[in-house]
């Protein structure tokens, strides 16, 4: 079957946008949380958030997840130094995974409804919040005409595109790929969080002893996934190949993890099975690592279990210190940087780590970047729902 | 309101989000073990009562009631605070 | 630095080699449908065939014609536990799982069964709900319950918890293509082997605020859900269960003029039949001018002479347009049409025909993206 690799990294983030400025970022441990701006909190008893107040949304009839997807995959093409002119329009598509489509629609809509009754909404307004506007419009932008879907399985979302990516091209339906996640800052996702206590009241401690919650973000990032041959062809630069997906659901409860950690363990042996690769091989896991208490302990419990005494020496960190829980694209970003780590052979730390929880003698990257040089890593996401899904990534030229 | 109000209001709101009738709720049952009360129904059930007696448990205090037993006298503090801070 | 060990070496060097699972013949085994236009499977062809329409003046939504499920109780299916915070399209969903697990002979818990939901806009009335009671009450008073529903795959989480589906689970959104798309993707993670069995269509459920936001002149709103089991003929076979339908190719082409005609093209490509060899086809006509028409014209490119010769129907004239739920009803009904040799008439347009073939054509098009078309076949060992 047909090799798949990353040509093109594409990102629009709490720290930045650009793969550069993204990948310095996370190796320096700059934080992209602060207050939030773009709504009133006072009523809520949290107030931090990952938001992106350096992009405008432009006014438009695309929503701000369209736009930012957008914005992510006009990079993602030019890091890969291809124009949309030399893409084969049939032979190209676009996964995008989400977890709330456009509300900002919502948001409007109820707004209207609060001010001056549900008559005064302009009847197109909900038109333009199903989700898979998102990849059509970026599918619209470059000219494309291959699969083009979203998956919006929530917290996990970008893992999922980024497989439909992969599979597209490795059984022969696409050349290439946009795949990725996106998801805009919401006052409904805030509120929900906040709700069920998630929200950390200052900062994002995945994995200390001490973490106090999330923090919910926003942010793109499309990775550019190529048929091997096609990358070699035009002297591409290959970050890293993708090798396998491996999904399962917890059916266990819609916002909790099974406390088990065996949804989250068959999704990670999955991964391994389908990439052909043994446990002996994996290097680095990036955490899906929210930094609430039981996503935390479910998966560091999940990844002891399955790797063993061996666990303690595979460096697991969580973006999400950095960058809070940018939801649909959250392991879109995590892929992303994975593909970097395999690429530069640094992987990011997890920072505002003071005290690594003890309980299983994990190696957290606490607070700095390490380069290790890893050839195998698995990402790790796990979703309201009960979506777990791995995606196993190699480096390339091995 | 008298404690068996109180009562019988946190048994209807407890059936409810258990999906039981009222008289299937025992006062001492306890609510996880028992009645099958996990994190997410737990809190729906505190907004329930919040909401329902116009009051605003902390969730630290809210977290220690394991049975409709306990949420009484809980209930009748809150009650009673909310009245004198309203100066009734 | 760290080395690969030996056997993963040698894995990697044989990794081009191809995946077994890709010839893999998929099949149907069950399925499940709730429509305005029925009640399970049975209630469903009945109405169909003869000709019935679920269009009708809603009670629920005023001055809106809509082909609206009424009185939808789920306890016959779920039971009277456990329901209670499944939102109108969790309940859906969950119902039509119940209906083709029922008598599929699987046992669920099984890690490798699993679920794929197509939906276009998932349960919007729960996220819409939650954001008012936000805005009315303030943040401090929403329920948390409802945040669960306020997800896209929220449906798909909740079918999966009901009945204990814990293989792979996905919710596909593509438009008004979403369910063949579903189809599709369940296919393939049978052949790549990341499942033994799976649920595959999709739900939608009606709303004031779809009712409002999506309606279009000549389109009568629907909603539903319809489910169906795929699985290898292989593993079908050694549970002893005979296939109903066997999946074949599916196209897809989005956003071209031509997009619909292509799609149907690769169809019929990856099934290695001719146009001449169809013997119906299930139009995703819906009363839209603009997509009734480019249908049409797609349909003529395809086929040119042939189509006079080739029943069409389109039965989004019975059940309405149910987006979501409507790629895996239209399926069905090309199932009951190869079946009984016989396609259903199209609501208040034409009579039942007479067909003559084992292939159908299933179309899902979109004039805002994505067009889909999947080949079906009468199952023959």
């Amino acid at each position: 079957m047909t090799r798949v690799v990353v040509t093109g990294i594409g990102v629009v983030t709490p720290i930045g946008s650009g793969r550069e400025t993204f990948w310095n970022g996370l190796l320096a441990g700059v934080s992209g949380i602060r207050p939030v701006t773009s709504f009133d909190t006072s009523a809520f008893r949290v107030h931090i958030g990952a938001e992106i107040p350096s992009f405008q949304s432009q006014a438009s009839t695309l929503g701000r997840t369209s736009q930012l997807a957008i914005a992510a995959a006009r990079l993602a093409l030019s890091d890969a130094a291809l124009e949309a002119e030399r893409l084969d329009p049939g032979r190209t598509g676009v996964s995008i995974g989400t977890t709330s489509g456009e509300p900002l629609y919502i948001e409007a809509y109820n707004n209207i409804r609060k001010a001056e009754g549900v008559d005064a909404v302009p009847a197109e307004m909900m038109s333009r919040y199903p989700s898979h506007v998102i990849p059509v419009h970026i599918a619209m932008e470059f000219g494309l005409h291959g699969p083009c879907l979203t998956i919006p399985t929530a917290c996990a979302a970008g893992n999922y595109a980024i497989g439909y990516g992969f599979d597209m091209i490795r059984t022969g339906r696409a050349d290439r790929m946009l795949s990725g996640g996106a998801d805009a800052f919401s006052r409904i996702t805030y509120m929900g969080f906040a709700k069920l206590g998630a929200i950390a009241p200052d900062r994002c401690q995945p994995f200390d002893k001490d973490r106090k919650g999330m923090v919910p973000g926003e942010g793109a990032a499309i990775l550019l996934l190529e048929r091997l041959d096609k990358a070699k062809e035009r002297n591409a630069t290959i970050y890293a190949e993708v090798l396998g997906l491996g999904v399962s659901c917890d059916a266990h409860h819609m916002t909790a993890p099974d406390p088990s950690g065996e949804g989250a363990i068959r999704a990670m042996t999955a991964a391994m099975k389908e990439s052909n690769i043994a446990r002996e091989d994996v290097d680095y896991i990036s955490a899906h690592g929210t930094g609430t208490l039981s996503n935390d302990r479910v998966e560091s419990l999940a990844v002891s279990t399955l790797f063993g005494s061996r666990a303690r020496r595979i460096p697991m960190s969580s973006i999400k210190s950095m960058l809070g829980h940018t939801m649909g694209a959250a392991s879109a970003l995590e892929a992303a940087a994975c593909s970097l780590a395999l690429s530069t052979g640094w992987v990011p730390p997890t920072i505002n780590l003071e005290n690594p929880d003890p309980e299983w003698g994990l190696d957290y990257v606490p607070n700095k970047a390490r380069r290790i040089y890893p050839r195998i890593v698995l990402n790790n996401a796990y979703a309201f729902g009960g979506n777990n899904a791995s995606l196993c990534l190699a480096r390339y030229g091995d | 309101m008298t404690a068996d109000q109180i009562r019988l209001s946190i048994k209807e709101l407890v059936a409810e989000v258990t999906e039981r009738e009222p008289d299937e709720v025992r006062d001492d049952a306890r609510l996880k073990e028992d009645l099958g009360v996990d994190s997410l129904l737990a809190m729906e059930l505190m907004l329930l009562i919040d909401k329902q007696f116009s009051i605003e448990i902390p969730e630290e205090e809210f977290d220690k009631l394991l049975t409709v037993d306990d949420a009484v006298p809980v209930v009748q503090r809150y009650l009673a605070e909310s009245a004198l801070a309203r100066g009734a | 630095m760290l080395t690969l060990s030996a056997a993963t070496t040698l894995r990697f060097a044989w990794r081009g080699m191809g995946i077994n699972g890709m010839n893999q013949r998929i099949v149907v085994t069950a399925a499940g449908v709730i429509s305005a236009l029925g009640i399970g499977l049975e209630e469903f062809s009945l109405n169909l065939y003869s000709g019935r329409t679920a269009a009708a003046p809603s009670p629920r939504f005023a001055g809106f014609t809509v082909a609206e499920i009424a009185d939808l109780d789920p306890q016959p299916w779920l039971g009277s536990k456990g329901i209670r915070t499944l939102d109108r399209s969790s309940r859906l969903l969950a119902i039509a799982a119940k209906m083709a697990l029922d008598g599929a002979g699987l046992e669920t818990g099984d890690p490798a069964l699993g679920l794929v939901c197509g939906t276009v806009l998932g349960s919007l009335h729960s996220i819409t709900s939650f954001d008012w009671s936000g805005l009315q009450e303030g943040p401090a008073w929403v329920n948390p319950s409802e945040f669960a529903n306020t997800v896209i795959n929220a449906a798909a989480g909740q079918a999966a918890i009901k009945h204990k589906l814990r293989g792979v689970n996905s919710t596909i959104c593509a438009g008004l293509a979403s369910g063949l798309f579903a189809i599709d993707y369940a296919a393939d993670a049978l052949r790549f082997g990341r499942a033994k069995a799976v649920l595959a269509g999709g739900v939608e459920e009606l709303c004031d605020e779809s009712v409002r936001g999506f309606a279009e002149a000549g389109v009568v709103p629907g909603e539903g859900s319809a489910l169906l089991l795929l699985e290898t003929a292989e593993d079908a076979a050694k549970r002893g269960r005979t296939p109903w339908l066997e999946v074949l190719g599916f196209g897809c082409f989005a956003l071209h003029a031509d997009g619909a005609a292509e799609a149907m093209r690769q169809a019929l490509e990856k099934s290695a039949i001719a146009p001449e060899q169809v013997a119906c086809i299930v139009s995703s006509a819906s009363g839209s001018r603009t997509g009734d028409e480019m249908e049409a014209r797609a349909l003529e490119r395809v086929f040119g002479k042939q189509l006079a010769k080739i029943p069409v129907c389109a039965p989004k004239a019975a059940f309405g347009e149910a987006m979501g739920a409507a790629g895996a009803l239209c399926a069905v009904v090309a199932g009951l049409s190869l079946h009984r040799q016989q396609i259903p008439p199209t609501a208040g347009f034409t009579a039942s025909l007479p067909i003559s073939g084992e292939y159908a054509l299933v179309n899902a098009f979109g004039c805002d993206g994505n067009n889909a078309s999947l080949v079906i076949r009468l199952w023959k060992p």
